[in-house]
């Protein structure tokens, strides 16, 4: 009697995480039916769920139309270069402020913290003219610099590498390693967890950046895929089918980093609180 | 030898700085000066042509700024939200993890929307509630109605609640699962021995062992909710009207587009002051609970 109950509950837990399931899909399930659409299908009455038939003619039309190839290429070249400067950067500091004692150590420390919180939308004006000032409006440079400065990425790195027993770098260190020898084969091994977790997130959160790459480029060769999606969107106007093409395209990359990292995406932000 | 010794001494102290060099250039550049830049140019009139110190004038002219005022309430509408998201997050997360089969599967599956970007999200969500071939409008013509969404001011909040609360649910729910699976089991099992229902177990341990996960859950929340731009940047550009115009977009629209950088930075500082506040606050009330 009591396991039958227990069975339904189950059955009636599994249901209700059905329709949570269906719920989260059944928007971006929408978007991609209809990114098989021809336009005259999308104004049809009734509005049907499926296409009448699998076109891909959207997806050759939105890769071929004006920049968003580039826009890719722009994209890619923005997300992978800033996620590896911003590992480096973050690594060197974290170490710096884990392992060594040094003047001036606990106000820079102070200062990141105190960063952590600074929203990007009170330095965006500034970085601005900075930008103008460097000459870097509308250069991948430009748009790569911003990201860097991550102050959490220093934080979450100093954490992780306190917790390096100083014995072993003391090892390492009477064994002949010089101070970089001792960081790149025995400390960034070591902090392989941190480091992919870090860089998964940087990676997916440059990728979606929509703010920088707005005000920091003029040129439509220089847009990132948002913003190529964005101005999609006012271009074709109607054309729907088109749009969700693009979109579609648009999010490969941020697919196959969730299908092959996934378990370190989910981790990150239960154990470090990531982008809560 | 002695010479030797003497600079290796001299280099072990400098190693440190040098680790330490690339994080201090880009961050001071791009983050301690900035903030500084913004305080002092929201004391100035700054356009592209003009410098002039104008002292508290563009603070004292925003609190008389109906614009401003428009988007601050907007931006708190939205904030609005944050319970319901909260508990619709803990909910699924309890299911969740009353579950024996599948439990990875659907754990990805609810996540996987929050992967996506501001824009992309945007978009596909406009396609749901257009108004000739959304797949709302779909089923609501099933009952021969159908419905303006975006283009009717008092509708066009509700749409960003609903698309805020999608996409945000994964990274919510994902926290209070690993919230979840840190509580004891032998607390349960104690429980169930005393009798406890499942509605009892889930009330008077699941909830306040859970304390510390919906502090940080609410916290970030709210701040996220304060910040929006994205969603409703693409989706209503601000509009119908300025019905869902934000705080962040009323700072990006006076920076970029009317040039009035000194105006901006004033807004963005109150906009960060209102963040302390609220966090502060936030942890004020959560905390005191507990005494």
């Amino acid at each position: 009697m009591h396991s039958v109950g227990k069975r339904n509950k189950q059955i009636f837990i599994h249901l209700a995480l059905i329709c949570c399931v269906i719920a989260a899909f059944l928007p971006i399930v929408w978007g991609f039916m209809c990114s098989f659409k021809e336009s005259v299908e999308m104004f049809s009455r009734p509005i049907k769920f499926l296409p009448e038939v699998f076109r891909f003619d959207n997806y050759v039309n939105a890769w071929t139309s004006s920049n968003f190839v580039h826009s890719m290429g722009n994209s890619i070249i923005v997300s992978v270069f800033s996620t590896l400067g911003m590992l480096f950067i973050c690594a060197f500091a974290g170490f710096a402020l884990a392992k060594y004692q040094f003047k001036g150590k606990n106000v820079f420390f102070m200062a990141v913290l105190a960063t952590m919180m600074v929203p990007m939308q009170v330095t965006m004006v500034p970085v601005f003219g900075i930008t103008t000032n460097l000459g870097l409006i509308d250069t991948h440079l430009g748009l790569i610099l911003p990201l860097l400065a991550y102050p959490y990425g220093i934080f979450l790195m100093r954490q992780f590498m306190v917790t390096i027993p100083d014995a072993l770098v003391e090892a390492a260190r009477l064994e002949g390693c010089s101070e970089f020898r001792v960081f790149f084969t025995l400390v960034i091994p070591l902090s392989k967890p941190i480091i992919s977790t870090l860089g998964i997130l940087a990676f997916l959160d440059s990728w979606n950046q929509l703010v920088w790459p707005l005000i920091l480029t003029k040129s439509s060769e220089m847009m990132t895929v948002q913003l190529a999606l964005k101005t999609f969107k006012s271009e074709f106007g109607m054309k729907w089918n088109l749009v969700m093409a693009a979109t579609f395209i648009s999010i490969i990359p941020v697919v196959l980093v969730f299908l092959f990292f996934q378990k370190q995406i989910v981790e990150g932000i239960a154990t470090s609180g990531l982008k809560g | 030898m002695q010479q030797k010794k003497k600079h290796n001494i001299r280099f072990k102290q400098i190693v440190p700085y040098i680790f330490i060099l690339p994080a201090f250039v880009v961050f001071t550049i791009y983050l301690f000066i900035p903030l500084i830049n913004a305080f002092i140019m929201s004391f100035y009139d700054w356009n592209i042509a003009t410098h002039e110190f104008v002292g508290l004038e563009n603070y004292l002219d925003l609190l008389h700024d109906k614009l401003f005022k428009t988007t601050l309430i907007n931006t708190l509408v939205y904030t609005l939200a944050v319970p319901v998201k909260v508990v619709l997050a803990l909910g699924i997360a309890a299911l969740l993890s009353s579950v024996e089969r599948f439990q990875s599967f659907y754990r990805s599956t609810l996540f996987f929307p929050f992967i996506l970007s501001g824009v992309v999200v945007g978009l596909i969500w406009q396609m749901m509630f257009s108004v000739d071939s959304g797949f709302i409008n779909m089923i609501l013509s099933f009952f021969g109605l159908s419905q303006k969404w975006m283009i009717e001011s008092n509708h066009a909040m509700w749409v960003l609640w609903i698309v805020g609360t999608w996409q945000g649910l994964g990274s919510n729910l994902i926290l209070f699962l690993a919230g979840i699976k840190n509580i004891s089991t032998e607390l349960y099992e104690a429980a169930e021995m005393d009798g406890a229902n499942t509605w009892q177990r889930f009330r008077y341990i699941t909830i306040p062992c859970l304390k510390p996960v919906t502090i940080f859950v609410v916290t970030m929340l709210i701040i996220g909710s304060f910040k929006i731009f994205d969603l409703s940047y693409i989706m209503t550009g601000g509009g119908p009207g300025d019905s869902t115009r934000t705080v962040v977009q009323f700072i990006y629209d006076t920076a970029f587009d009317r040039f009035k950088m000194g105006y901006a930075s004033a807004a963005a500082y109150i906009f960060f002051l209102i963040l302390i506040v609220l966090t502060v606050m936030q942890k004020r009330i959560l905390m005191g609970e507990e005494d």
